[in-house]
């Protein structure tokens, strides 16, 4: 009997499944990416940000809820011929495939320029992707629980901010309201913040997995308010710290801040921050990996999901390979955003349609 | 089985790469950065801690010419059987000539790297950072640490401000605000604080003296160390009378009035110091109260009148050390303020000063 039968999803889980998830790599730049789209004081807007978030997972809800409670894909499989099926679990799976790596060649990308200029990318990444493979030979239900423990660890970053305030201003906050910004209220700037956001669409994956006491939805909903004030607070954190102008030049605000903590003992702390930041970008990795062998095990029957796994890791980090300078990874970071954000949107109004179509029928 | 085979990969993947051996790299602590007499090259100097133990010197003093300051790193390790690497630097030392002609594009160069960090500490040194550094000072054989010491000593005795490479850059970036840096000289068989280096953008234009550093620091912000030594004019006396104020805590507030014309802006700034008063050989009784008092407000016109000459020359240098842009900014509207060109405006506006000096005790024998 598989674990996740005999246990259940504790709310508190998911709602720390929901935080690491949404936030990992692309913290790093966020608060340069909102002074460059929104100007002065930006960091309103990730408010109105999370506002679409808590409708995405709203929409996510009324799927669950007008789908009595079945799992998507059984929703998919009644309504859908195979030959349609079959091309939009493809895409589906290759999206989140792609949003894996993207992430992990990322968080590899910068660990490289930080600490290990010279040694080759793809060996970096193969020591990062050998740990989500440990991770992907358990049930979800103990990845979910891993990414708990992990969430502690993320959290001591959260408390060496505090090591900063002391170089916080009011003043370099300024009065004004979306002043000075580079590229005023870019659609591309403005898609590349709310991919900041997501993640949180791993929540309708895991509706096989929950019990009543799960509270599912809720806890994302939380877990997703829980990100908003991160992201926020990080974004301030950055207006105050930088000022303005210098914030626009910093490509990893957040992570260059962390280097002017010192303690007596301890100098560079960026060195232990990104550190720490392997196991956001793990449990991400991880659950993308996860998400897209679920789609393909609803298109194959494998007896052995390792295979699964291993190939669309492998197949993954082959279609990344082109992508190597800053500019490419930003490309790509952008594309599987903007990829990402139209599966988490589409397939659950495409689930509603279908199932309005059907009841429509009867 | 499949558990096992990864554990190998796992195992196998762990290698040796980007090694940084501790004996084998040579970490620069302090970095000096001039011009060559002809202005036409930089000439770079690095102190590196000797680990040598029969080497006879307690570091290693490398200078290089060059175009930039990459390629003077690169040459710089080819004078030394260790790589030179920047990962420890802690002091940029900016020859006066070159802080003159503009730092922007090493600073710029600085950030780049994240090998600098950005609490490496930025200062200016009056006439060439090589001549200071290369200097065997006999009472501090580890130059670098010697100079890293005496700048944060001074800097948290608020003398001179804490400058590292972040609050250079920010200063160096923001509208309404110039970047300050300390200015260090080289003494006989020592180094001492010269003052405050007032720049203009990225530009060094003028200093503070040191015994104007603390006037500057009771404008600049909240502080609690220290002391002041002031001179007081008494009519009742011939001499100067001397003062020694001790222990300062400093409260600073800025309040701005706004004019329709930007010339007519009005900046009161509100000092509120308190200390204990060590030395003082005037006419007042001090331990009576109304001699006290009367020293307190003697006190604070002599602060006030010290403080004004400070502002007027930063008015005069059009240099905002003290940020008084951003202040204002704040009460503008965007239009308002993006129409003007602080630097222009900055020269015009009036300035006051307000100092209330309170005592706090007079030592423990009176």
């Amino acid at each position: 009997m598989n674990s996740f039968e005999t246990e259940k999803l504790h709310p508190i889980h998911l709602i720390f499944l929901t935080y690491m998830l949404q936030s990992s790599v692309l913290l790093f730049s966020l608060p340069r990416q909102v002074a460059e789209v929104f100007g002065t004081n930006g960091w309103v807007m990730l408010l109105l940000f999370s506002g679409l978030v808590m409708v995405n997972i709203y929409l996510f809800q009324l799927v669950y809820e007008k789908g009595n409670e079945k799992p998507i894909f059984d929703l998919l499989n009644d309504a859908l011929p195979g030959w349609l099926r079959y091309p939009l679990y493809l895409v589906i799976a290759c999206v989140w495939a792609f949003v894996a790596i993207v992430i992990a060649k990322q968080y590899v990308f910068i660990i490289q320029i930080i600490s290990f200029p010279t040694t080759p990318h793809y060996y970096l990444l193969m020591m990062f992707l050998s740990m989500p493979v440990f991770l992907l030979m358990y049930p979800v239900y103990k990845i979910v629980r891993v990414s708990s423990v992990f969430f502690m660890l993320a959290a001591i970053t959260i408390m060496l901010t505090a090591f900063v305030w002391h170089e916080f201003s009011f003043d370099r906050l300024t009065m004004f309201l979306f002043k000075e910004a580079e590229k005023p209220f870019d659609i591309g700037g403005m898609f590349d913040i709310y991919s900041s956001f997501l993640g949180y669409e791993a929540c309708l994956l895991l509706i096989p997995y929950i019990t009543k006491h799960s509270r599912l939805f809720r806890s994302f909903y939380i877990g997703n308010g829980f990100t908003t004030l991160i992201f926020v607070y990080t974004t301030v954190l950055c207006m105050g710290f930088y000022s303005f102008e210098q914030l626009k030049h910093v490509i990893y605000p957040t992570l260059h801040f962390f280097s002017y903590i010192e303690f007596p003992f301890l100098i560079r702390v960026e060195n232990l921050v990104y550190s720490l930041f392997l196991v956001k970008a793990l449990v991400t990795v991880t659950f993308f990996y996860w998400m897209s062998s679920e789609v393909i095990q609803h298109m194959f029957r494998v007896s052995n999901v390792f295979y699964i796994h291993m190939g669309i890791i492998l197949l993954s980090v082959i279609s990344m390979s082109p992508f190597s300078t800053r500019q490419e990874m930003e490309q790509a970071i952008s594309w599987a955003g903007r990829a990402e954000m139209a599966v988490a949107f589409l397939l659950p109004l495409f689930i509603l349609f279908l199932l309005g179509r059907k009841k429509v029928k009867t | 089985m499949k558990k096992c085979v990864l554990l190998a990969l796992f195992i196998f993947l762990v290698g040796c790469t980007d090694q940084h051996i501790v004996e084998n790299v040579g970490f620069v602590q302090a970095l000096g950065l001039d011009m060559t007499e002809e202005q036409s090259e930089f000439l770079i100097s690095a102190v590196v801690p000797q680990i040598e133990p029969d080497a006879a010197n307690d570091r290693e003093f490398l200078t290089t010419k060059s175009d930039s300051d990459k390629e003077a790193m690169l040459s710089l390790s080819r004078q030394s059987n260790r790589q030179i690497e920047n990962g420890q630097l802690r002091n940029v030392l900016f020859g006066e000539e070159t802080a003159k002609n503009g730092v922007l594009e090493q600073i710029n160069t600085m950030n780049r790297d994240p090998i600098f960090g950005t609490r490496v500490k930025v200062s200016v040194v009056r006439g060439k950072a090589y001549e200071l550094l290369s200097e065997p000072y006999t009472q501090h054989p580890q130059v670098s640490e010697y100079l890293d010491a005496l700048i944060e000593k001074e800097s948290r005795l608020h003398m001179a401000p804490e400058t590292r490479l972040h609050q250079f850059t920010r200063d160096l970036y923001e509208k309404g605000i110039d970047p300050i840096a300390p200015l260090i000289k080289r003494g006989d068989d020592k180094i001492a604080l010269d003052g405050i280096a007032l720049f203009r953008g990225d530009t060094y234009v003028d200093k503070i003296d040191p015994v104007d550093a603390r006037i500057f620091f009771f404008l600049h912000g909240n502080f609690s160390a220290g002391a002041v030594h002031l001179q007081l004019e008494d009519d009742r006396i011939e001499k100067n009378v001397q003062l020694l104020f001790d222990s300062i805590r400093n409260k600073q507030d800025i309040n701005v009035m706004k004019a329709d014309n930007p010339e007519d802006i009005t900046i009161d700034i509100n000092v509120h110091i308190k200390g204990a008063l060590l030395e003082y050989n005037g006419p007042l009784d001090i331990t009576e109260d109304k001699g006290l008092h009367e020293l307190e407000q003697q006190l604070g016109q002599s602060v006030e009148k010290r403080a004004q000459r400070v502002i007027q020359k930063l008015q005069a240098k059009q240099v905002d050390s003290l940020g008084l842009g951003r202040r204002v900014k704040n009460h503008l509207s965007y239009q308002q303020w993006n129409g003007m060109d602080w630097h222009k405006v900055y020269p015009q506006i009036n300035v006051h000063v307000h100092v209330k000096a309170d005592i706090n005790d007079i030592g423990v024998y009176s």
